[in-house]
């Protein structure tokens, strides 16, 4: 596993978007890898759970609990099913990819198909040696990306919980702001798009229109509500 | 009893642009796709459980089924997201995102039949894309689709004394355009 030394080179040769993207790739793993433990942990105790209450029907069981029941059982049934074809059909093309290529190997292996075997064997290789290079990369871009990601995160969760234990008014603050913000920020972003959408209406009719050789609609009336404030711009090109 | 309608309370109405409109329709668009996907892999899911290439002697012809199936299921999840939510809300959520409300151009809330008629219009509009482009040079920015239903739509806002069902919008195009230009013969 890289030291923490290493990691600091690589960022300096690699540059700030690539450190962001390991971090987000790291995130990402980590992530996953904490859902999936729990997961597992938590999957022999609802096992264990389900095996108990196996069998027992409900008194208040209608029609519609039992549909609902056929409908994921079905689902995940299907689902069972169609990975185990897919596995099949995989083992099938395997297979058959290898039959291909010795049938094709053994035909070519002679003196008057040594120019066509060459250069497709060569390429063969690069893409075999680079496929291998890229795994290695991989490998260690992985464990670097999720080093990263551990120790940012740490080190964001030390400093955000120290100064909040230095400053208690912070926390209040905090929750104030986030409920504002939450509350302001759907109106905005909608309000905002609306805006650039009317504005953008009048500008490309305008455009159109005047490559047609149409003389300018009649006037319409202003934008409601909100949108007040952007028609002032875009009536100009609608007028 | 006699509601207020949207002109009663002092609300004007302007059709909405093509900039707007596409922009609605795309997230109409996104919406629909995602729901369709869903009930694919539900639908394919179900299929396969039930054995249905067994069932037919063939996976070729299942297959062939299945696709016929979700583009049957596409269109009729598009034409009910459409009509349902033009005649329930007078708007589709991509439109209520920016706003936009669809009314007959007399003003009124959309019929079954003219919501249908709007519907079909749109795969018209969709040949060449050139019922939508007609917003871009129609003077009441209504599209092939428009034109065919007689509806258009209009900039709703965030106004909150613009009735909540489109039933209550009892608009006239007639008058809103005598309102804006008295000299203006149709």
């Amino acid at each position: 596993m890289p030291d923490k030394t290493e990691i600091e080179r690589m960022g300096n040769e690699s540059g700030d978007l690539q450190l962001l993207a390991r971090l987000l790739v790291g995130l990402v793993y980590a992530g996953s890898d904490e859902l999936l433990s729990r997961l597992r942990a938590l999957g022999p105790v609802v096992a264990a759970d389900i095996e108990a209450h196996t069998g027992t029907v409900p008194d208040d069981e209608t029609m519609g609990d039992v549909l609902s029941y056929l409908f994921v059982g079905t689902l995940l049934c299907g689902q069972r099913r169609m990975a185990r074809r897919m596995r099949r059909r995989l083992d099938l093309a395997r297979k058959a990819a290898g039959w291909m290529l010795g049938g094709v190997d053994l035909l070519t292996r002679n003196p008057l198909a040594q120019p066509f075997r060459q250069p497709v064997e060569r390429l063969m290789w690069t893409a075999l040696f680079e496929g291998q290079q890229a795994i290695t990369e991989g490998r260690r871009e992985a464990q670097t990306s999720r080093l990263l990601a551990q120790r940012t995160v740490e080190q964001v969760v030390d400093d955000v919980v120290e100064a909040m234990i230095e400053n208690p008014e912070l926390i209040v603050s905090v929750q104030r702001l986030v409920r504002q913000q939450s509350a302001g920020l759907t109106g905005t972003v909608v309000s905002n798009t609306r805006q650039l959408t009317v504005s953008a209406d009048d500008m490309v009719e305008g455009i159109v229109r005047r490559l047609l050789r149409r003389g300018s609609r009649p006037e319409l009336p202003p934008v409601p509500g909100i949108l007040d404030a952007g028609s002032d711009r875009g009536d100009d090109n609608g007028a | 009893m006699v509601r207020k309608t949207a002109l009663d309370q002092g609300i004007t109405l302007r059709p909405a642009g093509f900039v707007t409109r596409l922009v609605a329709f795309l997230i109409d668009q996104v919406i629909l796709s995602a729901a369709l996907s869903i009930l694919t892999a539900l639908a394919g899911a179900a299929l396969q459980s039930f054995r249905l290439a067994n069932l037919l002697g063939t996976e070729d012809l299942a297959l062939q089924l299945a696709l016929i199936a979700v583009g049957a299921m596409g269109v009729l999840l598009n034409l009910v997201y459409y009509t349902g939510f033009w005649l329930l809300a007078g708007q589709t959520p991509g439109k209520a995102f920016l706003g936009l409300a669809v009314v007959r151009v007399d003003g009124g809330p959309l019929r079954p039949g003219t919501a249908i008629v709007r519907w079909l219009g749109y795969w018209l509009s969709g040949i060449l894309f050139l019922g939508y482009l007609r917003i871009l040079a129609d003077d009441r920015r209504q599209g092939w689709h428009d034109k065919l239903a007689r509806t258009l739509v209009v900039y709703r806002g965030l106004d909150e004394r613009w009735p909540a069902l489109p039933g209550q919008a009892q608009l006239r195009w007639q008058d809103l355009q005598k309102r804006n230009d008295p000299g203006r013969v149709d």
